[in-house]
């Protein structure tokens, strides 16, 4: 996967990288041209707190709750264009394709003296999509940076893909025996969402853009498939037309460039 | 700036989010603390190395052949101080012979062993009980026990004088590094091995010995009754003695096995 944005990527940038019409990144009279409806490009290095459901399940080291949180981070890959239609106001428009994912793994010793690993508990979560935003700029040009405040709005539609594993091998020498548990879980789900966000970019006088940014998704989920076993006993519950309602928060820091 | 934008962008590709992390399930006051030290020591005895020890008591299916030869090679602080032979001269798949054929520094010349599966028993349970003992770590330390064709383990022991402050004024502490080699049959370990002593006694200074036995297949073409390495005699039976309880004496002579006839210090 990792690749494939690598891959991207490079499509995606090479073309206003390199391209001889476009004004050239890094220009030294930028600030002559910075209310001149520029195109840009942005990538951002985002965290956020997605919140799903698997199975229940109480095991002898591990509790999965019905409603859990996952921690994840990714990134965002935005191209748009400012267009000021008021003195030091601008409308900005962007698309974007995003991509999160988080992996947490812990084994289980046996204790601190004895080396034995009992039990592991791996999660495997990503999610994906695409996204597209307004934003209301003002700019305030300084002497040696402009800052832009800006708030926006955008819908966006997404994936998310999560697999849990966890096994304990068990204690045969204990008495009665303490029985191995296994639980596996792989979980889709399919969403759409609104955000709402707050932030400001620092414009250097050569075009290169640094953006802070607080996001609040509102995510409807439409549907979820979930499949796996608890204890050798297989599962597969599959959930159409769900309306699920959660509200997540996302805070991204990114750089880009007009051009 | 160019060079920010593109580092920055592939910082975050590389951005490693992946959380590892150890957890320690149970600690010594646990219910379970106890079933879990039988647990490592039930882990502990599966290990390849003893499967293996047990498969090699079927000692003609193993491939140990009749008129395999072997030298002994000891050292003392690495200068050479002894030097014999072995010869497997009868193989079944419950008993196999080898006979030792030793020049120098043994009270007898010629002797012979006749392994029972009996007696290699006894070997694997000498070195599985004390490599796998419960809260035994001090003494019996080991390597190679997923390995299928050699281990190593030592025998820590040592014997302390200490004065009326509790300083310790003498002392001797041995440590004999045994290493298994399933290609050669298991007791073989008897001569390949190492033993060094530290040692110190009252107003003198320290001291270390070592010592060291090897043991080597070689050519039969190296074996005739003109050199070193001559057969022909008459063998005096012997027994290896096994201790399978040494690991569990605190006695500095305890040893997991030892054969009489053999001039280890």
């Amino acid at each position: 996967m990792r690749l494939n944005i690598y891959y991207l990527l490079i499509l995606t940038l090479s073309s206003g990288l390199f391209a001889k019409e476009f004004l050239e990144f890094g220009e030294k009279d930028f600030q002559k041209k910075i209310k001149k409806n520029n195109w840009m490009v942005d990538v951002s290095a985002q965290f956020m707190q997605y919140e799903t459901r698997f199975p229940e399940f109480t095991g002898e080291h591990i509790k999965v709750e019905d409603n859990d949180l996952y921690d994840m981070y990714g990134i965002n890959i935005a191209i748009g264009k400012e267009f000021y239609f008021f003195g030091d106001f601008s409308v900005g428009f962007k698309t974007a394709l995003f991509y999160n994912e988080n992996q947490r793994d812990e084994t289980g010793k046996a204790a601190k003296d004895i080396d034995i690993d009992l039990s592991r508990d791996r999660t495997d979560y990503r999610m994906y999509g695409a996204q597209a935003d307004l934003y209301l700029n003002y700019l305030i040009e300084m002497k040696s940076i402009n800052l832009q405040p800006f708030i926006g709005t955008g819908l966006g539609l997404g994936i998310a893909e999560m697999e849990k594993r966890y096994t304990f091998d068990g204690i045969s020498t204990a008495t009665p025996a303490i029985s191995a548990e296994s639980y596996t879980a792989d979980l889709r789900e399919e969403f759409s969402y609104i955000n709402t966000n707050i932030g400001i970019s620092f414009i250097s006088r050569t075009g290169l853009i640094t953006t802070l940014k607080l996001t609040r998704i509102d995510t409807l989920k439409t549907n979820r498939e979930v499949e796996g076993e608890i204890n050798g006993t297989d599962f597969k519950t599959k959930e159409d037309d769900l309306e699920e309602s959660v509200t997540n928060y996302m805070a991204s820091l990114g750089v880009g460039f007009f051009f | 700036m160019q060079k920010v934008f593109l580092l920055f962008l592939i910082a975050i590709l590389n951005f490693g989010c992946e959380v590892a992390e150890e957890v320690y399930l149970y600690d010594e006051d646990s219910a379970e603390y106890d079933d879990l030290l039988e647990l490592e020591q039930e882990i502990c005895k599966a290990n390849a190395i003893f499967t293996a020890m047990n498969d090699s008591k079927a000692f003609l299916d193993y491939g140990y052949d009749v008129n395999s030869y072997y030298m002994i090679e000891g050292k003392k602080d690495g200068d050479k101080t002894h030097e014999s032979y072995l010869k497997i001269t009868s193989v079944s798949n419950t008993v196999l012979v080898y006979q030792h054929h030793c020049n120098s520094g043994c009270s007898t010349v010629d002797t012979q062993v006749t392994v029972t599966q009996t007696m290699m028993d006894d070997f694997i349970t000498a070195i599985q009980d004390g490599v796998c003992a419960l809260n035994n770590d001090l003494r019996y330390t080991s390597s190679g026990l997923s390995s299928s064709t050699s281990m190593t383990f030592s025998d820590f022991r040592e014997d302390e004088t200490l004065d009326d402050d509790d300083e310790v004024i003498e002392y001797t502490r041995k440590t004999d590094s045994f290493r298994a080699n399933l290609t050669y049959p298991l007791p073989f370990v008897l001569y390949n091995f190492a033993r060094t002593i530290n040692s110190k006694e009252e107003d003198e200074t320290a001291e270390t010995d070592s010592y060291s036995y090897t043991i080597t297949e070689i050519d039969s073409d190296e074996c005739d009754d003109d050199s070193d390495c001559d057969f022909s005699g008459t063998f005096t039976d012997i027994d290896p003695v096994i201790d399978t309880d040494a690991y569990a004496s605190d006695a500095i002579g305890s040893v997991p096995f030892s054969i009489s006839n053999f001039p280890t210090p």
